[in-house]
């Protein structure tokens, strides 16, 4: 724009007037004119730093734009002379100056954004108006602001001018620019700072939308880092097709996730197990149809290209995808738990087979005492079902001693010990026996949450043992004695050798040289010494007999060989009763038995000295009889006599150790009463039978049936004579 | 004449077996203890044998053993003779080879019969 000039040269005064009001109305113009050619410099210079602003923020990225705000308010510094400009953004509620951008003139101004930001509008009364009122603040001269409003922090009280602006965005007050001149008063015309506004929405709109894409950026950024990094696998499913995977799921399905995406619609399908597969087609159709029993969460099997099945657990939410309902899964790998799952199963099993099938009652217990759990071995044991002992404790189910023992046990084992002991209880009026082994249970934190028992009916392996022990005792005891008695016999025998032995020779010698009077004398020493090896060789038999030492051994003996051994040792004896002795045989000739003929000569020795000694002037007969009918055979020995028999009443006593048929027997006819004792016994030993028939006044029979062969356990080779001192001895032995 | 070794240590028995023997018509060599007798069975090449079980230095039974083990005089018979009337006794000596066996008391006239028979045979 340019002034126009004109001038008169007809009145010089008045042209000089004119031309002097001219020139100050020219110069007034000029002025104006002038100061509107700065203003509209000022304008365009404002719409330049505008369009290079709004330039630069459309051509940086978000991230950038941030940083770049400062160098924007920089620009708005320059351009308004300014010394410092800030641009404070609202929180949402706008509440909150939430972010603060600033820039200053230069370093000589001191930077008060750090101090505003994240400060709630209301302590800042001069902007919450400004805000609040959406109208601008402008301050030409600080001097002339009432004390309340000069304290406004924000108002640095170097400042002389300043300006504030509430920006709008999205319809609303969303922040505030202001900017403060501290060396010069501000010059700017109304009309000039209605322009502010403009630069600081745009700013405010630019910083809003940075953040905008910030976030969603961040959203996204996350949500490829979580899915490309998570562990679990994500497919989102749209008519089959795959239309999202990620590279976990690519490492679990081992197909890359390229391949994936390249499937038509029933790829999918294709992976899973057969006999899963109508699950998952099922599940599918349900959410189309929107059932509501479909399964959010399912377990199914995959198979891999390489082979291996796989258990996968998948989680699907319907979610929209391009405008249209998908499937959303996430799938996690879970073939070890699976597998980890089925094998404590498997041993669970295994455990509960064992815990139905025990003999031994096991139970658990929680720490409160109460059973969890018992076996079919318990209830049996406690006689009671299950249900009437499960949640009970042993106050419910048992007597109050024996819960007590059993309470205290179980304190015990509580506190963490193992516990191993025997108890008894009475069941069904029986003391029963029990071996009782209770641990703790203790759960993967260490906590004792409970107790295990095991109980074993040990009654009859108690029983056993205390058999056993007493047995052993007896035995110990029996040996013990029959060792003893082993000794003394020998310790008697060997000077009753002597004695023997000797008056034997004198008496040899006596009769010899016709010294009847000291041979008679000498035959008593040796009768008395022959009576008392009896004893003695009785005492050690019934005590090898008591103690099972007695033994048989079995050879081939002929019979007649047996009988005329007997015969001529018995026959002293009888001649000096003054009896007859018959023998009846009723064997071939040559008969041969199996036996054991030490014991069987004792048995017939014994008899017929019995015989012979109650009978005088009688008859003693002894018969042997071939029992051919009886299978297998056996053979019978019968000693028969008439002399002064036995009472009925007294029959059943003679076979008793150390008893006679009369208490004055041993009186009249002497002997120890282990005669017919040892007899019976050795009779019993060699699997035969012993009976007696007798009548007072008119004798007795005494019957041995024996087996004809007895199993040759040892043979001891031929030991044909003799051996029968002792028996020679023991003639005066009777009942 | 026949010669019988009678192996006993009671000094009793010895006197009073070997006397009645020789009344029978024996000829009788005495030993006290295992080694004397084993000694007197090499030197004197005796008949028969008496051996008493009990003996001092080696025992009837290690007697016997050796005896029998020795080619010069495992034939010639032995009939041990024991105070100890257990059945182990008799098993044992017919183990080791015995050609009879006898308790104590003796019986002089079993004992006689049994050492006829094996002089007879």
């Amino acid at each position: 724009m340019k002034a126009e000039v004109t001038s008169s040269p007809v009145n010089d005064e008045l042209v000089t007037q004119v031309h002097q009001k001219l020139v100050e109305k020219l110069s007034s113009e000029n002025r104006r004119l002038k100061h509107l050619e700065s203003e509209l410099t000022k304008k365009y210079e404002f719409q330049r730093i505008l369009t290079s602003v709004s330039t630069e923020l459309m051509q940086r990225s978000f991230q950038e734009t941030l940083s770049y705000l400062e160098t924007a308010l920089k620009q708005l510094i320059d351009f308004a002379r300014a010394e410092r400009c800030m641009l404070l953004v609202f929180s949402e509620d706008g509440a909150t100056m939430e972010e603060v951008y600033e820039s200053v003139k230069d370093d000589s101004v001191t930077r008060i954004g750090s101090k505003v930001k994240g400060s709630s509008l209301s302590s800042y009364p001069v902007l919450e108006a400004c805000a609040l009122e959406s109208e601008p603040l402008i301050v030409r001269d600080c001097s002339e602001l009432s004390p309340a409003q000069r304290a406004d922090r924000l108002l640095d009280p170097e400042v002389r001018s300043s300006i504030h602006f509430p920006l709008l965005d999205q319809g609303r007050i969303s922040g505030l620019i202001t900017i403060d001149w501290l060396k010069s008063e501000l010059d700017w015309e109304d009309e000039m700072i209605s322009l502010l506004p403009v630069a600081g929405e745009m700013l405010l709109r630019a910083t809003s939308q940075a953040k905008l894409e910030q976030q969603k950026h961040e959203s996204e950024e996350r949500f490829r880092l979580i899915s490309e990094q998570s562990l679990v696998g994500i497919v989102l499913l749209q008519d089959g097709l795959i239309k999202y995977t990620n590279e976990q799921w690519s490492r679990i399905s081992e197909i890359t996730v390229e391949d994936m995406y390249g499937w038509e619609a029933n790829g999918f399908i294709s992976m899973v197990h057969p006999d899963d597969r109508n699950l998952l087609i099922e599940q599918a159709r349900k959410k189309q149809a929107g059932e509501p029993d479909v399964l959010e969460q399912y377990e199914w099997r995959l198979n891999t290209p390489s082979g291996k099945t796989k258990w996968i657990s998948i989680y699907s939410r319907t979610v929209p995808y391009s405008g249209r309902n998908a499937d959303l899964c996430t799938l996690i790998d879970v073939t070890e738990q699976k597998d980890a799952q089925n094998s404590l199963r498997e041993s669970e099993q295994r455990l509960r087979a064992v815990f139905n099938a025990a003999e031994d009652a096991i139970f658990i217990k929680d720490v409160e005492g109460r059973y969890t759990q018992v076996n079919p071995a318990m209830e049996k044991l406690l006689g009671l079902s299950k249900d009437k002992i499960i949640g009970r404790t042993e106050r419910d189910l048992m007597s109050p001693d024996v819960a007590k023992r059993v309470r205290e046990a179980d304190a015990k084992v509580l506190s963490g010990a193992t516990v191993d002991l025997e108890d008894c209880l009475d069941i069904k009026g029986v003391r029963r026996f029990f071996h009782n082994l209770k641990v703790p249970l203790i759960n993967a934190d260490g906590e004792v949450i409970g107790l295990c028992g095991v109980s074993r009916d040990v009654t009859l392996r108690k029983s056993a043992a205390l058999a056993k022990e007493k047995h052993l005792k007896s035995e110990a005891q029996n040996k013990a004695k029959t060792e003893f008695l082993a000794r003394v016999s020998h310790e008697l025998r060997t000077p009753l050798n002597a004695i023997i032995g000797y008056s034997e020779m004198l008496a040899e010698d006596a009769e010899s040289d016709g010294l009847e009077n000291y041979s008679k004398d000498l035959r008593k020493i040796l009768d008395a010494g022959g009576h008392l090896l009896g004893l003695i060789n009785d005492i050690l038999d019934m005590s090898k007999v008591e103690s099972g030492k007695m033994e048989i051994f079995a050879e081939k003996v002929l019979v007649e060989e047996v009988v005329q051994e007997v015969f001529s040792i018995i026959r002293p004896l009888l001649q000096s009763n003054e009896n007859q002795f018959e023998v009846i045989r009723e064997f071939p000739e040559g008969l041969e038995m199996t036996t054991d003929q030490i014991k069987l000569r004792q048995i017939l020795l014994n008899l017929l000295g019995n015989a012979s000694k109650f009978t005088r002037q009688g008859t003693v007969t002894m018969r042997i009889e071939e029992m051919k009918d009886a299978a297998p055979a056996r053979i019978k020995f019968s000693v028969q006599d008439d002399g002064i028999g036995i009472e009925q009443s007294k029959v059943a006593r003679i076979f008793r150790r150390f008893t006679q048929a009369e208490e004055d027997t041993a009186l009249k006819f002497g002997g120890t009463g282990l005669g017919l004792p040892i007899t019976k016994a050795f009779v019993d030993m060699m699997s035969g039978k012993i009976e007696v028939s007798s009548e007072i006044g008119k004798g007795s029979l005494f019957e041995v049936d024996l087996p004809m062969h007895l199993p040759r356990k040892q043979s001891l080779g031929s030991w044909k004579k003799g051996q029968w001192g002792i028996w020679k001895a023991a003639e005066t032995d009777q009942t | 004449m026949k010669k019988i070794l009678l192996i006993e240590d009671n000094e009793m028995n010895r006197d009073m077996l070997s006397r009645r023997l020789e009344r029978k018509g024996f000829e009788v060599i005495l030993a006290e203890d295992g080694r004397e007798g084993l000694e007197k069975l090499g030197e004197a090449k005796p008949d028969l044998v008496l051996l008493d079980v009990s003996l001092p230095v080696l025992d009837g039974f290690e007697v016997l053993r050796r005896a029998k083990a020795e080619p010069e005089t495992s034939s010639i018979p032995v009939i041990i003779l024991t105070a100890h009337a257990m059945d182990a006794d008799r098993e044992k000596s017919f183990e080791l080879g015995a050609d009879d066996f006898d308790t104590k008391p003796i019986d002089l006239e079993g004992l006689l019969a049994k050492m006829t028979a094996l002089l007879e045979e």
